[in-house]
């Protein structure tokens, strides 16, 4: 999976960087300062570097939780989000870690210990229950038969009640969770597009069949769901693919048994959809359709307010509305819909 | 290959003339530029810079010929001997990562494609050593070519490939013409295998850089400023990937002013029946 590994001297000698080694005997090893000489680099070109990313172990520094952005939530009033990995394996166009990123390598801070210490820092300080997104700058699981960082914070997060977690995923890599007893507070969120959009946009992940079949199975399992339906993407037939995946999860998955579902629009912040549109300036999603507001892009107000209204009334012909969590776009912000 | 890019440019460099010499019988390479201020090469799609020997000379060579040919910019291999302290004579290597005379300044090679053989860090010194790096590779070019080339194009198009001309066991003892063409000329396959894995990964970086269709058309029959071509630009960028195959103005000679022409194409961004996916 990975032919070259960037190490920092620092972590050269951690447990979890020779364990991680040891899965990749035969990669080349590189040796490096601090993993921002490689990843910070101006000199580099994403679209290129996708095409064969290498794996960076390095140690993270300073701030190991942060607070989520407004609107970032699913119910509770306190979230914060921590990132032991930087970039994803998949290839998804309209993900803005594209424009977040110079470089498209993987980042994993194998110090695990010292974002829990700082989890547990912000539990401590906590008014009320405070939820942790784990997915914000990677894939919560898709690394995981290397990482192993599901099979290390379940049983953290198994030790703290008085806090969640949440995996956002697209990945079927489920054994671990499956072999584990479920936890009431950690979430299992997986982000779902339908079929046609996936194919062409979502490089390198599992069919939504798969998904959909990996969230049934951890669902029977007694496993808190989270369905994301996240960004909603105007398409040609939108109406009847979105009909299509929402019948297609729902007569899977028994909805009483959904810890909640969230629904967001394709949004970007102006100088990330930039830097993709310049990455990519062939590419049909940049280019149709969307506006600047108040620094961020979105698609224009009128076809924002279709496509998140049909999706939405949709949606609560299947779920109770105390699980269902919008994130209208910004150029919905002025008035929302209700 | 994409409408809007042009062939691919492809660009050698070597410290020595006799480093050059196979590459230039190779790929029937012919004189440019003899000498002053750098001996130049080409074929229709290839220029080889020869820039003697040093970081000056190499990263002046890189920069002169970057300028020279502006309006081509394309992928930088260079080509040279290297020491290295045990690997056999004549192996060769790719550069992963070089290190500059003073060791503060590192430079990484990025590999989006298979390296056709094994890479090795690269110590680029000031004067020739006898004192090999550990596990590495000697030079007295390379950091500077990846540092020049780099401000030219991306990591991701600039690398180094090193044939080892010492090791402790064999010490540099000084090399005449023919050994240095000796040690090159068995990796000419290597040397091509790079070139070709260059060209893909050339051509995306060109399709990311291209003027889109209609825009010198534009500029001349309407007056923009600096921002409005900016806009213009990323408009038109927009459009070709939209709707590639239809013209962007329905109705130009309508049209006086910029912003008018700019809020029109805007607008047909948003056609419902030019839904693009």
């Amino acid at each position: 999976m990975f032919d070259a590994i960037y190490i920092e001297d620092e972590v050269a000698e951690h447990p979890r960087t020779q364990r991680i080694l040891a899965r990749f005997a035969g990669a080349e090893r590189i040796g490096c300062r601090r993993y921002g000489e490689v990843f910070n680099r101006s000199a580099q070109n994403f679209r290129l570097q996708k095409r064969r990313p290498a794996l960076i172990l390095a140690r993270k520094h300073g701030q190991f939780v942060l607070p989520t952005p407004s609107g970032y939530g699913i119910g509770s009033e306190q979230n914060f989000y921590f990132s032991h990995m930087l970039n994803c394996v998949y290839d998804c166009r309209y993900c803005f870690l594209q424009g977040m990123y110079r470089s498209a390598h993987m980042v994993v801070f194998v110090n695990y210990e010292d974002f829990q210490r700082a989890i547990d820092e912000h539990i401590a300080a906590s008014t009320a229950m405070p939820y942790f997104f784990s997915g914000y700058d990677c894939d919560s699981l898709a690394l995981e038969g290397i990482t192993d960082f599901t099979r290390d914070f379940l049983d953290f997060f198994a030790a703290r009640p008085g806090a969640a977690v949440e995996l956002r995923t697209k990945s079927v890599r489920t054994a671990t969770l499956l072999a584990h007893r479920p936890l009431a507070n950690c979430i299992v969120a997986f982000s779902l597009t339908p079929h046609s959009i996936a194919a062409a946009l979502e490089c390198g992940t599992p069919s939504v069949a798969r998904r959909i079949e990996a969230l049934e199975k951890l669902s029977q399992r007694g496993w808190p769901i989270g369905l994301r339906f996240d960004p909603l993407i105007y398409h040609r037939e939108w109406r009847r693919h979105y009909r299509d995946l929402f019948n297609a999860v729902f007569s899977r998955i028994d909805s009483t048994r959904l810890h909640s579902v969230s629904l967001g629009q394709f949004r970007l912040p102006q100088s990330m959809y930039k830097r993709m549109q310049q990455l990519y300036p062939d590419e049909p999603l940049f280019a149709w359709g969307l506006e600047e507001h108040r620094g961020q892009v979105s698609y224009r107000r009128a076809l924002a307010e279709e496509i998140h209204a049909f999706c939405r009334a949709e949606l609560l012909r299947y779920i109770d509305p105390a699980i269902f969590f919008p994130c209208p776009s910004t150029t919905l912000e002025d008035n929302p819909p209700s | 290959m994409h409408p809007y890019i042009r062939p691919i440019m492809l660009y050698m460099h070597t410290a020595l003339p006799a480093e050059a010499r196979p590459l230039l019988d190779h790929f029937s390479l012919r004189a440019i530029q003899p000498s002053a201020p750098f001996p130049l090469y080409g074929a229709s799609h290839l220029r080889l810079v020869v820039s003697g020997v040093g970081r000056t000379s190499a990263a002046a060579a890189i920069a002169y010929t970057c300028a020279r040919f502006a309006d081509h910019p394309g992928p930088w291999l260079n080509v040279g001997l290297a020491g290295h302290a045990s690997a056999a004579l004549g192996t060769p290597f790719i550069v992963h990562r070089a290190c500059d005379p003073t060791g503060e300044q590192t430079y990484y090679p990025i590999f989006p494609f298979a390296p056709p053989c094994a890479t090795a860090a690269l110590h680029t010194v000031d004067k020739p050593t006898s004192a090999y790096p550990n596990n590495g590779l000697c030079d007295m070019e390379g950091s500077a070519f990846l540092q020049t080339a780099q401000r030219f194009v991306p990591s991701e198009l600039a690398h180094s490939l090193k044939i080892v001309s010492d090791n402790e066991q064999h010490p540099w003892n000084g090399m005449d013409r023919q050994q240095v063409v000796a040690m090159i000329a068995p990796h000419l396959h290597l040397i091509e295998a790079l070139c070709s894995t260059l060209e893909p990964l050339a051509d995306a970086w060109h399709i990311q850089r291209a003027t889109p269709a209609h825009y010198a058309w534009a500029v001349e029959r309407w007056h923009f400023s600096s921002a409005q071509q900016s806009r213009l630009h990323r408009l038109l960028q927009q459009w070709q990937a939209v709707a590639p195959h239809e013209e962007p103005w329905s109705e130009p000679d309508s049209m006086q002013r910029a912003g008018q022409v700019l809020d029109h194409l805007e607008r047909r961004l948003g056609d419902p029946a030019l839904l693009p996916i």
